[in-house]
């Protein structure tokens, strides 16, 4: 049924120890962890591999509370909201009890979202099953709108970059006709099947990261004194009282956000935030240090876990940039994701399931009890991490296939890529998506066109079909409409 | 009027159809943000020049992290991984650490001493991952 064992257990500890530790460095990401952690999973099977990715995911995305919390800076950009509350909380000597908040809401956040997967994941997955070329194009396309709707004012940034992502993508070999397209002479065999995932991702997160800390001096959190307070207040489960319709709704927003494809978790936190906030019977005191926000901030971006994997596993779309590097697991180990994941797979489907499970609880006991030890880790000069960063993406790129060092350059060539493209803010989550899916998206939309003798009509012949088409409507309205208020704002 | 969406694929430049699509959607999007963004700086009439870098960005740092890490993937391929990992872990901690004193100095050999022993042991003998 599913796999669990001592191993499972250490392994997962430690993903989740070490997500901890990037999640609450600040400018360190869960992305980034798993990106770099992705190689040592080559030792292991896809079980085990599952417990460190999802503990690196799981702490990576709860560590980030720590310094929104004690310094005001989020470790992680899903804890921007943490920091609204959180470090009023901090200042008036309450940064422990803040802290344990933040924890507890994250686990509640984290299981929210896990019972979602577990009942969504399976029929979505049934539904995707019966779809034939022309869905699968139109869901890929639905996907991209999707970003576009939720890209804040910079749409049609956010459109190019998951376009360009989709033409990286079509760099190679084309399976059809065995043509290489888009790839220059003198690479002709290093790139006759494109370039590498792995290398791709991990450049992108993290040595473009490298890159933007060595422009500001690596200029490290100093942090003097003690930073969670006199203790003037102690936490205690009493501060959830009132609190329950906010958790379930909070981590509702986060979990379904997560399900969208593409939307990172500072999008779902600001979302439930600004929830709570509406609701709220004090909403003046919000933004001041109210434990309300707090909550609902830490449950919903720990709702998102869940619901990102939703997609993953359901459609082959990842729902994040970190479940993306999931994928990059996955086909390590020769596994394809998709509708048919969960029929063929069940034993890895309940072993994501408890692994999840456990993750979440090791989180909680990991930061709850050695919250002090915690605590300093925001302390870690950076200037010291980094090289190591540098040593480990190395390693993972060039392990990916074995020992091709074509595939450092492409780390390093994406690495600048990122780096430029927060330079000409260009958003970099759109482009992965658009890389990672670009392949299937042209698949579908030959082999549909070739069912069809070539008629575009094909795309609106099926009844699924239309109803994704309105889908994708309904998101380009919105995205204009967002876009329009978003611009008349700023 | 059927012909007007009809896309016929020949088989031996079907691999040039979707890449085509793919660039014209971008030719189009890239001219809109360029609209845009004219349209924008006409409005701020250019108040705050944007610079491609951060104010007092530091150069050393930056521009020595890129050719350290050209220099790195040339020593991996010419002395193996571990010496060329100790060498370049050492000059990136002093890149960004700095070398004015001792005690940095010392953490940084430390640092690049063990690290890449230690990834090298773990990841090349343990796990039995190729290293460069």
């Amino acid at each position: 049924m599913f796999e669990f064992g001592m191993l499972h257990l250490a392994v997962a500890l430690l993903g989740v120890v070490i997500g901890i530790i990037f999640g609450a460095i600040p400018g360190m990401t869960a992305t980034m962890a798993l990106a770099i952690f992705l190689p040592l999973t080559y030792a292991y099977d896809l079980h085990v591999s599952l417990y460190l990715l999802l503990g690196l995911y799981v702490g990576g995305i709860s560590g980030g509370l720590i310094p929104a919390i004690l310094i005001n800076i989020p470790g992680t950009p899903s804890s921007i909201t943490t920091t609204f509350d959180g470090y009023p909380m901090a200042q008036r000597g309450e940064g422990e009890r803040a802290l344990r908040i933040g924890i507890t809401s994250s686990l509640l956040g984290g299981l929210f979202s896990l019972a979602v997967l577990w009942l969504f994941t399976p029929p979505l997955a049934r539904m995707a099953i019966k779809f034939s070329a022309v869905e699968k194009f139109l869901i890929i396309v639905f996907a991209m709108t999707v970003i576009a709707a939720l890209s804040k004012g910079n749409m049609s940034r956010g459109i190019f970059a998951g376009f360009l992502g989709v033409l990286t993508a079509l760099v190679g070999t084309f399976n059809d006709n065995n043509m290489i397209r888009l790839v220059p002479e003198f690479l002709r065999v290093e790139l006759i099947y494109g370039f590498s995932l792995l290398p791709v991702l991990i450049g992108l997160f993290a040595i473009s990261q490298v890159f933007e800390e060595a422009e500001a001096c690596m200029l490290s959190n100093r942090v003097t004194g003690s930073l969670l307070g006199n203790k003037v207040r102690k936490f205690s489960f009493k501060d959830f009282k009132g609190n329950f319709i906010n958790i379930i709704r909070s981590s509702a927003i986060g979990t379904f956000m997560g399900i969208l494809p593409g939307v990172g978790g500072s999008a779902a936190s600001i979302l439930a935030y600004a929830q709570t906030k509406n609701f709220s019977k004090k909403p003046e005191e919000l933004g001041k240090g109210a434990t309300e926000g707090l909550i609902s901030s830490e449950s919903a971006n720990n709702g998102l876990t869940g619901g990102a994997l939703v997609p993953l596993l359901s459609l082959g779309i990842p729902g994040d940039s970190t479940t993306a590097i999931l994928i990059g697991a996955f086909m390590l180990q020769g596994i394809q994701v998709g509708p048919l994941f969960i029929t063929q797979n069940p034993g890895i489907w309940n072993t994501i399931l408890l692994a999840l499970l456990i993750c979440n609880f090791l989180m909680f006991f990991a930061m709850f009890f050695p919250i002090k030890l915690i605590s300093k880790l925001i302390t870690v000069p950076n200037c010291r991490l980094y090289p190591i960063i540098i040593l480990m993406c190395v390693v993972g790129a060039y392990a990916i296939n074995s020992g091709v060092m074509f595939d450092v350059w492409t780390l390093l060539l994406f690495g600048l890529v990122g780096y430029l493209f927060g330079k000409i803010k260009l958003p970099i989550p759109p482009y992965l998506i658009g890389f990672i899916l670009g392949g299937d998206l042209e698949k579908y939309f030959i082999d549909s066109l070739k069912g069809a003798g070539g008629s575009l009509g094909v795309f609106f012949s099926r009844p699924i079909g239309n109803v994704i088409w309105v889908l994708i409507a309904i998101s380009i309205i919105y995205a204009l409409y967002d876009n329009r208020k978003s611009a008349k704002t700023a | 009027m059927s012909d007007l969406f009809k896309i016929n694929i020949t088989y031996s430049t079907s691999h040039m159809l979707f890449p085509k699509i793919v660039l014209g959607i971008l030719a189009i999007l890239a001219v809109t943000i360029g609209i845009q963004e004219f349209k924008k700086k006409k409005e701020c009439k250019a108040k705050d020049k944007e610079c491609f870098f951060m104010e007092g960005f530091d150069k050393l740092k930056l521009f020595g992290t890129l050719a350290l890490f050209i220099g790195y993937i040339f020593a991996m391929e010419w002395f193996s991984f571990l010496p060329a990992s100790i060498v370049f872990m050492m000059l990136f901690n002093l890149l960004y650490a700095g070398w004015h004193s001792k005690k940095s100095i010392i953490v940084s050999a430390i640092i690049s001493i063990v690290t890449p022993t230690l990834v090298w042991y773990i990841f090349g003998i343990v796990f039995n991952i190729t290293l460069p």
